[in-house]
């Protein structure tokens, strides 16, 4: 009957697609259509293209710093080679457990199963020990075989486990089973002990009786242990609904939207949360969808290749285009891998990910740091390695211990830098202003923002008032003052170089010209203006300015930076001209030490200029010493969202959460001890030495 | 090969798949248009893909499934647009279309790259972005799904 089924769909597929008329194709409306997605795009993804350009550049420049700070020459090379990076641990066999041909290999440890599935994440690992019993699992404990579950000898067709899923950490095991044939049930076991969290019955039948398609499809469970599935209707009538349950915490919510939309499953579950249409990772919290990052375009890409670490704070992304990216900031790092990738295999950890280079006859697996994008062999794939099974993910990186109190001798008092809360600037003790919208603060200049919505009687245009702070008055900086064209475009907080001394403004004059404007804090007056045409550069794209005032920028071509000081041409920067722009300066970069240290953002310098408050891509941040190279970690509970910057050189403010606000910390420079000391900073604002909003 | 004389070639093999995705013409249509708007965007990459066929048709399935434009409509709508039926035994075939309409989408999707299109199964689970595991599971549901549909229409 199947056979008969598919050449009467082949011969109707066949017979509707040849009689139908196709329409004429409005091709210039098509290419128009086209040209204005990718410029939607290519704004979209200008920060992206700047943290390459950045990293491009600063390569050159950072060795500047050092030289002017009285520091070493470090020769840094400008041109990477693919050699691998000596921090790579190259002989240590893989951290990730994996099943080949029914031997388990997992934390050196070398045992048959019998079986032929594995499900594995951060470091908990259950294997089947029979191939003909799907429902043999067991449990990996102290390296011998823990039966979980019922086996197919003692259990109905319909009690086994029909679906598991572990979350990223590997502490919890999600199974589904159904306890009558017209019911399933979701059960979240601790996979410490194996024993059940909670679970929670539904009103569909055992799906392999229904005919229909499954009645319940486990999707995945996201890093805070939320469990996903879309289930269909009764009577297979109308589309899929998708679920999210938090054993321990109620009833599962139904998802809206965006999920209401992707009636049959259409999303993936990520570690940092779920993935919609692969272009929007967002956090679903019940029936409420909260954006976290909206990707540049990979619903086009071949997402099918990609892998997250166990946090989701990067994943890889591959094979056609491969690539090392941060979640929260889209920052990327091209891995230097020996040969043309095969695939990624998963992250053991969250800084450094196996994958597969070569052809499927000459294979050998490469660990690759996510930091550095270096990338070394770990050893020669033997025939058949494609059989393999591979856990998801290794366990997240363990961030480094804090020894003692992690919060002695740290103060927690209010916060030294100038915020605004409430529209009032906060600086020094006393309240500045009113209807601010954020401020800027570098070398002792403070700089106060006021953000104005015009609306849509105005095309959404808006201005931006800058104002400077002097004496506990708002001074206003007419020259920095910017009257937008579009929301978008016009939403720009200037920027102030490290020392206070130049801030640097950007606003849009039409809809492809960006007007940069440099002004002394000191003398109150306009340094120089240029006008750039055809451009995407944006705030974040400016990377430092130098003591005499140039400005270190780049466009959206990843390959260029660009030298202006005030009042000449700006000049094209390379590798072999970088001389011209050394003069013994600082140059502050945006992200720019990432490809040198590891680092993804740059928040700021210390007074003084002798470190650097840094975020890496795993959301650890640590303190740079930018004469010695050390860093020091910054001992924190949670991820770093906002790298907030220095307050003094012995003490910088970091906040965790989200963009909605989180926990605020105070940590010593040196020790990296950390202490909270307000719980949440929503709807207050702190400086920022990076452009925008 | 320049754009425009790519979008003129297949521009009728990309609105026929279309249309045995939607069964509709002016979403066919839509659709179709859609995509070639996103393949101008990222021409660049699609000129290089070693088959810019496959790129494009990966981008059409991932539009299709995807849209929640469409997808809301889809939800609001019951099977239509069936196609005139073909001479022989008309009935059968009219129903089948039906009830290939009927289908999620991404049964569908699977059932038209794997008996229009001639996809293995490997390379359809390539087009989107699935395991051929997920492949194999959405045909046979929805074979499974025809078959039952189809005996329970009274001939």
């Amino acid at each position: 009957m199947t056979d008969q089924l598919a050449r009467d769909l082949a011969d109707l597929f066949q017979s509707t697609a040849d009689g139908a008329d196709t329409p004429h194709l409005a091709l210039d409306d098509v290419v128009a259509r086209g040209r204005a997605l990718r410029e939607v795009r290519r704004r979209r993804a200008a920060l992206w293209t700047a943290v390459a350009a950045a990293a491009a550049v600063v390569a050159v420049c950072l060795p500047v710093a050092l030289v002017g700070q009285g520091g070493h020459h470090r020769p840094v090379p400008a041109h990477r080679t693919s050699a691998p990076s000596p921090s790579i641990p190259a002989s240590q066999p893989p951290i990730l457990a994996y099943l080949d041909h029914g031997t388990l290999h997992a934390g050196g440890l070398t045992m048959p199963t019998g079986g032929n599935r594995i499900l594995s994440r951060g470091g908990t690992t259950y294997v089947t020990t029979s191939k003909k019993d799907p429902w043999s699992w067991s449990h990996l404990v102290d390296g011998r075989l823990k039966p979980v579950g019922p086996s197919h000898s003692d259990a109905q067709p319909w009690t086994g486990w029909q679906a598991m899923e572990l979350s990223p950490d590997g502490s919890l095991l999600a199974v589904v089973t159904n306890p009558t044939q017209n019911s399933t049930r979701v059960t979240a076991y601790r996979t410490t002990d194996d024993t059940e969290i909670d679970h929670v019955d539904l009103a569909l039948p055992f799906s392999n009786w229904t005919g229909g398609g499954n009645s319940l499809s486990l999707l995945g469970v996201d890093g805070q242990d939320r469990i996903y599935w879309a289930q269909e209707p009764a009577d297979f009538a109308g589309p899929e609904t998708d679920w999210v349950w938090h054993p321990s915490s109620g009833a599962p919510a139904q998802l809206g939207e965006p999920f209401a939309s992707q009636p049959y499953g259409m999303f993936t579950v990520t570690p940092a949360g779920p993935l919609v249409d692969n272009e929007i990772l967002g956090e679903a919290d019940d029936d409420t969808w909260h954006d976290v990052t909206r990707f540049a375009d990979p619903g086009n890409d071949d997402s099918s290749g990609t892998v997250w670490s166990p946090s989701g704070a990067v994943y890889a992304r591959g094979p056609d285009a491969p690539a090392l990216i941060s979640t929260a900031t889209g920052a990327e790092v091209e891995p230097r891998l020996p040969a043309r990738l095969h695939s990624w295999i998963g992250f053991e950890s969250d800084t450094d990910v196996l994958g597969v280079v070569g052809t499927s006859q000459e294979a050998e697996l490469v660990r690759c740091n996510v930091s550095t994008g270096g990338c070394a062999t770990v050893e020669k794939l033997p025939a058949g390695w494609r059989s393999w099974q591979w856990a998801t993910n290794g366990p997240a990186a363990s961030a480094a211990a804090p020894t003692g109190n992690p919060t002695a001798g740290v103060p927690t008092s209010a916060p030294l830098v100038p915020y605004v809360r409430d529209g009032v600037l906060h600086l020094d003790g006393r309240s500045i202003g009113n209807d601010l919208t954020r401020a800027v603060a570098s070398g002792g200049t403070v700089l106060a923002l006021r953000l104005t919505e015009l609306g849509a009687k105005a095309n959404g245009a808006n201005t931006t008032t800058v104002s400077l702070v002097e004496g506990g008055r708002l001074v206003p900086i007419p020259a920095l003052t910017s009257i937008g064209l579009s929301n978008h475009e016009s939403s720009y907080a200037p920027y102030l170089s490290p020392d206070g001394a130049v801030a640097v403004a950007m606003s849009w004059r039409h809809q492809t010209t960006l007007r940069m404007t440099a002004w002394s804090v000191s003398q109150h007056r306009v340094l120089g203006t240029i006008d750039l045409r055809d451009t995407m550069i944006a705030p974040e794209d400016i990377a430092g300015i130098e003591r005499d005032g140039t400005v270190i920028y780049f466009d959206s071509d990843a390959q260029h930076g660009y030298a202006w000081l005030p009042g000449h041409a700006p000049r094209r920067l390379d590798a072999t001209t970088s001389a011209a722009i050394k003069q013994g300066s600082v140059v502050v970069g945006d992200s720019g030490i990432s490809v040198l240290k590891g680092v993804s953002l740059l928040a700021g310098l210390s007074p003084g200029g002798s470190a650097a408050l840094t975020l890496d891509n795993d959301g650890t941040a640590s303190v740079l010493d930018l004469h010695t190279g050390r860093a020091v970690a910054l001992h924190l509970p949670q991820h770093v969202y906002d790298p907030i910057g220095f307050e003094s050189a012995k003490a910088v403010l970091v906040s965790a959460g989200d963009e909605d606000g989180g926990p605020l910390f105070r940590c010593d420079t040196t020790s990296g001890a950390c202490a909270q000391i307000w719980s949440d900073t929503r709807g207050i604002a702190f400086p920022r030495l990076r452009g925008g909003w | 090969m320049e754009f425009e004389e790519y979008a003129g070639t297949r521009w009728p093999v990309l609105f026929r798949t279309a249309l045995l995705l939607t069964g509709d013409e002016a979403e066919a249509d839509d659709l179709a248009q859609a995509t070639l708007v996103k393949a101008y965007a990222a021409w660049s990459r699609v000129r290089r893909a070693d088959s810019p066929d496959a790129y494009v048709r990966r981008m059409l399935m991932n539009e299709f499934v995807s849209d929640r434009r469409r997808a809301a409509r889809r939800r609001t709508r019951l099977p239509l647009a069936v196609p005139e039926p073909p001479a022989d035994d008309p009935s059968q075939r009219l129903d089948l279309w039906a009830n290939v309409l009927m289908l999620p989408p991404r049964q569908r999707a699977v059932l038209v790259l794997r008996f229009y299109e001639d996809l293995t199964e490997a390379e359809t689970a390539r087009v989107l972005g699935v395991s051929v595991g997920t492949v194999k599971s959405q045909a046979h549901d929805a074979l499974r799904a025809l078959r039952t549909r189809l005996e329970e229409v009274p001939s």
